[in-house]
C-alpha cells in the first residue's frame, strides 16, 4: 500500500516537473545562443541583409522601377519557406522608396489574388452591387520592368572527426524584363559544420 | 677579428633591410614570404605569444562617407588587424534620419568580417533609404 502511494507521488511529481519545462524567449536583436546546423532566423536575416545591401549599392533601382518576384527554387532537402525569405527583401525594396513591388504578377506567395478577383467581379452579374466607378478599371495595372528570381541549394560534405560540413547557397538575380538582360546577381553562402 | 664583426654586421643589416616591404599592395603573411631575421618560425612563435599576451585586436583607420547615384548614404570602414591571429567579428549598422530617429531596416542585422593576422580589412554599408543621413556601427565578438 505504502509503495503504491509512493509510486503515485513519484509519477505525479515527474509529470509536474516535465510539464514545467521552462521556455525562453529569444532575444532576436542580440541572440547570444550558439549556431545551429540547420538554417535559423539569423541566417535568413543575414542573407536578406547582404542581398539588400548589394542590390541597393548596385544602383539598378533607378527611376522608381516596378519589381515583381518570380520563382525562387528550393533545391535543398530542407523545407524552406522561400516566400518568407523574399518577403524580407521585398520589404526593404518598398521601404527604400527607390522602387515599387507589384502584387499583380509573380511567383508563389507574391501575388495578391484580390487584384484579379475584383476584375472578375467587374464582368459578373453582381458588379452593379458596387458603387459605380469604384471597381478597378481596365488598363490600370502597371507591368513590372524588373523581376527577381533565384534558387537555394545545399551541399553536405563529410568533414574530418565525423563531422559534416553544410553549405547553403542563396542565389538571387534581377532581370530587366524588356531586354531579358540580367542586371544584378548575388550569391550568399552560409556554411556550417557540426 | 674586426673584419669578422664588420661582415656579421653587414649581413644583419642586409637581412633586415632586405625584408623591408616597399610595396604595401600585396601583404605577404607569415609562411608565405621568405624567412628572415624578423620573420621565421622562432620569431613568429614569440610574436604570436606576445600578441596573445597583449590582447591585440582590430583598429579602424579610415571612415569615408558618400551618397551614391541613388542618393543613398554609403559608409566605408577601413582598418587593420594588430594581432598575429585571424580576427573575426560582427558589425551592425544603425541608420539615423534627419530628425535623429533610428530607421528600422533588415539591413541593420549582424554581418560578419574576418581579417587575417597583421592584415587590412574593409567593409561597406549602404543606407536602406534616402532618408538616412547618418549611421552608427556596432560591433561584437564572433564567438
Amino acid at each position: 500500500m505504502k509503495s503504491k502511494l509512493l509510486c503515485i507521488i513519484f509519477l505525479t511529481l515527474a509529470v509536474c516537473l516535465s510539464g514545467c519545462e521552462e521556455s525562453v524567449r529569444i532575444d532576436t536583436v542580440n541572440d547570444e545562443a550558439k549556431d545551429v546546423v540547420d538554417l535559423d532566423y539569423r541566417d535568413f536575416d543575414l542573407v536578406a541583409g547582404q542581398m539588400t545591401q548589394s542590390m541597393l549599392a548596385s544602383g539598378i533601382l533607378k527611376n522608381n522601377p516596378v519589381v515583381s518576384t518570380g520563382q525562387i527554387l528550393n533545391l535543398t532537402t530542407r523545407r524552406i519557406d522561400t516566400p518568407a525569405l523574399i518577403a524580407k527583401i521585398e520589404e526593404e525594396i518598398i521601404n527604400s522608396g527607390l522602387a515599387s513591388v507589384t502584387s499583380a504578377v509573380g511567383g508563389r506567395g507574391s501575388v495578391d489574388s484580390m487584384v484579379h478577383d475584383i476584375r472578375e467581379v467587374r464582368e459578373s452579374d453582381y458588379a452593379d452591387e458596387f458603387k459605380e466607378g469604384t471597381i478597378a478599371g481596365k488598363g490600370n495595372l502597371i507591368a513590372p520592368s524588373y523581376n527577381i528570381s533565384g534558387r537555394i541549394f545545399h551541399r553536405e560534405v563529410e568533414f574530418y572527426n565525423q563531422k559534416t560540413q553544410y553549405e547553403y547557397y542563396f542565389q538571387l538575380m534581377v532581370t530587366d524584363i524588356s531586354s531579358g538582360l540580367r542586371v544584378w546577381q548575388k550569391e550568399v553562402l552560409v556554411g556550417k559544420r557540426g | 677579428m674586426k673584419i669578422l664583426l664588420w661582415i656579421l654586421f653587414s649581413v644583419i643589416i642586409f637581412s633586415v633591410t632586405g625584408c623591408s616591404e616597399n610595396d604595401k599592395t600585396v601583404n605577404l603573411g607569415p609562411g608565405v614570404k621568405n624567412d628572415s631575421l624578423t620573420n621565421n618560425a622562432v620569431v613568429n612563435s614569440i610574436a604570436y605569444a606576445g600578441s596573445a599576451l597583449l590582447g591585440e585586436g582590430v583598429d579602424v583607420d579610415e571612415i569615408s562617407k558618400r551618397y551614391n547615384e541613388n542618393g543613398l548614404l554609403e559608409l566605408q570602414v577601413k582598418g587593420h588587424n594588430n594581432s598575429q591571429f585571424t580576427k573575426r567579428f560582427w558589425y551592425r549598422p544603425e541608420w539615423i534620419d534627419a530628425d535623429g530617429m533610428t530607421i528600422s531596416s533588415r539591413t541593420s542585422t549582424w554581418l560578419p568580417v574576418s581579417v587575417t593576422g597583421k592584415s587590412k580589412y574593409n567593409f561597406k554599408v549602404v543606407a536602406p533609404t534616402t532618408k538616412a543621413v547618418d549611421v552608427k556601427i556596432d560591433t561584437k565578438k564572433w564567438e
